[in-house]
């Protein structure tokens, strides 16, 4: 059948590609499976592995999985595009810059969080075991694909976020590659006590708790209100992931403490404000 | 054994010039590929002995007893006063106050009772639980009138990880910095630490003083020392895979013609495994060091000594039974000693400790133990779920009660400290 195409174009085909008979497709197809079997391996197998190991090396192997499954692709094209085009440079610009244009203009958004995720595997506004918010959305890192970020948040939720809104959206870290974060617990009471004494107190029920990291500074910061006295308790958890439970402890033995002092809640409530998981 | 070592077994040094027993590169290298192996799932802790079941007996608790009884802890009396003496004789002392400091088992505040005994200072036992949640004040009044010195062997049972919990210690802490009176305070080093950060109590007392770490060395002269203690009986510990001795036999006695010096030196590394591993803590290693007799070589006791289980003796006394002429000399009980790399101390039933179970843990060591009845008040836990932890932990041999006082066992607090201080929890300097 003869082609529509000009001859020009089907001869600088002819030269950018090898012959279909030239093509070892089978090898190719060995080398793609091998890619992403090696990629499955690495997302299985590296969470499994930092499972395993104590948690203080979690934050550090978890954050390893983009970069292997980069490194994984990068070898698998490299290997495969040898054996499609013949291989020089005017070649392979032309064929990248014919990808570029043709893929660039049909899926924009897509090549720019393709792009975004190569960013922020260098960048790092977060890694896998990172406790962000990003569009209102709170909670732990899970993984991170190429196009996207999982996120699982306090009410047992996958919410799936291109790496695109690194572009144009402020990403909250709260423990930015480390175990601890900081845990805020709020007290409001009436004003009517021994604000010295109560605030040590508070200061006591962050020191006894046994989710503490004693290593880091507590911080009680108490404010005088038209309502009342709002305290804020401020303390590191040993690991990210009991931050709630933290928050719950210091909350539930806080107000106990606080009420074998006499300290009354405040009467009026603060008017509400939007207040995320990280307090 | 060197004289010197002998001399020295026990002896005081501050806490910043402690200096642990380090593991033989070998024991690291074992340690680390079979950690990952069992970390990763793909082995089992168990392993089978080099000798057939038949061929083993287990080693009677009573000769157990014998072979490493408790030990006796006025021994290190001299020299606690000898690091005292200046503190002693000072008419106005630099300091109110002197602190020893151990981690469990370390004997600490053993040999502070037993050297407040002897010099006649006044014993103050720790206030109960519930005086401590209630602020103490009946029992800090003992302190407030007479000027007699005072030994406070287990300042770690004074406060508890309470928001109630240290109002006593505070309390009391004012009242050795206010007075001139002497004052000698034991505290475990958990507590330490944890006090140390949460109340600074390393600013109010000097440098801690500690007993020094038990090396192999010491270690040889110590179980020595224990075996012999009974006055009865005569030990001879061989290695249950080699025949090799781990404890040279007692001079004079009927097997020391067997005693060889450049074996010794061969065997010389189980001892420095034990005191590697009980991270020179006598206590533990000496409950490791039971932990290690295993079975007993009947056979030999019966003068059936193989030539697998035993080199060749010289003289021929090995086994229990007397040569003529010598009626007076005292039986010999041939124990055999697990090889190091299979000793089966206690260990962890998970491979992912539940967080519940390490808080438990933490909240026994940093009190030094405590009551059951006390637990729910310190942890976020129901009290149905801390007893259960606690059974379980107890079915592994990591924690022990007595009449309802839980505490870390010997044998199993170098694996329940190496778990709480891979989790991150504060764990002691030592």
């Amino acid at each position: 059948m003869p082609s529509n195409l000009p001859d020009s174009i089907t001869e600088k085909g002819r030269q950018i590609f090898n012959k279909l008979d030239q093509i070892n497709f089978v090898e190719i197809a060995i080398i793609a499976v091998l890619g992403v079997v090696s990629i499955l391996l690495v997302e299985r197998l590296v969470p499994r592995l930092a499972r395993r190991l104590p948690s203080r090396l979690r934050m550090y192997l978890l954050p390893s999985i983009p970069v292997f499954r980069l490194a994984i692709l990068i070898i698998t094209f490299a290997m495969i595009v040898p054996m499609v085009i013949q291989t020089s440079l005017q070649n392979l610009i032309a064929i990248l810059g014919f990808t570029a244009v043709a893929l660039g203009f049909a899926f924009k958004d897509y090549i720019s969080s393709l792009i975004a995720g190569i960013v922020a595997i260098y960048e790092r506004p977060y890694r896998v075991g990172d406790w962000v918010t990003i569009d209102g959305a709170y909670g732990e890192v899970q993984s991170l694909s190429l196009r996207a970020l999982r996120l699982y948040t306090p009410d047992d939720t996958v919410v799936n976020i291109p790496h695109i809104k690194i572009w144009t959206t402020n990403i909250f870290n709260a423990n930015d590659g480390n175990r601890n974060l900081l845990c805020v617990v709020h007290f409001y009471v009436d004003p009517d006590h021994d604000a010295a004494r109560a605030r040590q107190t508070l200061h006591d029920v962050a020191l006894t708790s046994p989710y503490l990291d004693i290593n880091h500074r507590i911080r009680v910061i108490v404010q005088e209100q038209p309502w009342g006295t709002h305290y804020q308790l401020k303390a590191y958890p040993l690991d990210s992931r009991e931050q709630f439970q933290f928050i719950s402890d210091l909350t539930v033995r806080g107000k106990d403490a606080l009420a074998k002092m006499g300290v009354k809640p405040a009467g009026a409530l603060p008017a509400p404000t939007t207040q995320d998981y990280s307090g | 054994m060197t004289t010197d070592a002998s001399q020295n077994l026990w002896r005081f040094v501050r806490l910043d010039q402690y200096n642990r027993p380090s593991e033989t590169s070998q024991e690291t290298m074992r340690k680390g590929i079979s950690g990952l192996w069992l970390r990763l799932g793909w082995g089992s802790k168990t392993e089978e002995s080099v000798f057939a079941e038949k061929e083993l007996s287990q080693l009677p608790q009573e000769l157990v007893d014998k072979a490493a009884p408790d030990p006796d802890w006025s021994a290190p009396l001299a020299a606690m006063t000898a690091v005292l003496d200046t503190w002693l004789d000072a008419k106005v002392p630099g300091s109110s106050a002197q602190i020893f400091v151990g981690p469990p088992y370390h004997g600490t505040s053993e040999i502070l009772t037993a050297w407040a005994q002897a010099w006649g200072w006044r014993l103050v036992s720790a206030p109960s639980p519930e005086m401590i949640l209630t602020g103490g004040q009946d029992w800090l009044t003992q302190f407030e009138e007479e000027k007699e010195p005072l030994a406070l062997p287990h300042l770690e049972h004074c406060y508890l990880r309470h928001y109630d919990g240290l109002t006593l210690l505070r309390r009391l802490l004012d009242h050795i910095i206010s007075q001139s009176r002497r004052w000698l305070v034991g505290c475990d080093s958990w507590a330490w630490a944890y006090l140390s950060k949460a109340l600074k109590v390393n600013t109010v007392f000097p440098t801690p003083f500690i007993l020094e770490a038990f090396d192999h060395e010491r270690l040889k002269i110590w179980f020595q020392q224990l075996a012999a203690a009974s006055g009865e009986d005569n030990f001879v510990f061989r290695q249950l895979d080699s025949g090799k001795y781990v404890l040279p036999p007692a001079t004079g006695d009927e097997v020391s013609g067997d005693w060889n010096q450049e074996a010794d030196a061969e065997d010389s590394s189980f001892l420095k495994n034990v005191a590697a591993y009980s991270r020179g803590i006598p206590g533990v290693a000496r409950a490791v060091w039971r932990h290690s007799f295993g079975f007993v070589d009947t056979s030999a006791a019966d003068g059936e000594v193989s030539d697998q289980e035993a080199p060749a003796v010289e003289g021929g006394e090995e086994s229990g039974q007397e040569a003529p002429g010598t009626e007076d000399v005292k039986p010999a009980h041939p124990i055999l000693v697990t090889p190091w790399s299979k000793i089966n101390l206690p260990g962890f039933p998970f491979q992912q400790v539940p967080i519940g179970l390490l808080m438990v843990l933490h909240t026994l060591l940093i009190h030094g133990g405590l009551w059951s009845r006390i637990l729910p008040e310190l942890l976020p836990l129901s009290p149905m779920e801390i007893l259960e932890y606690l059974y379980l932990l107890e079915a592994s041999g990591l924690v022990e009660s007595e009449q309802g006082f839980w505490r870390v066992t010997p044998a199993g607090y170098p694996a329940v400290r190496q778990e709480l201080q891979s989790e991150g929890y504060l764990t002691d300097a030592i």
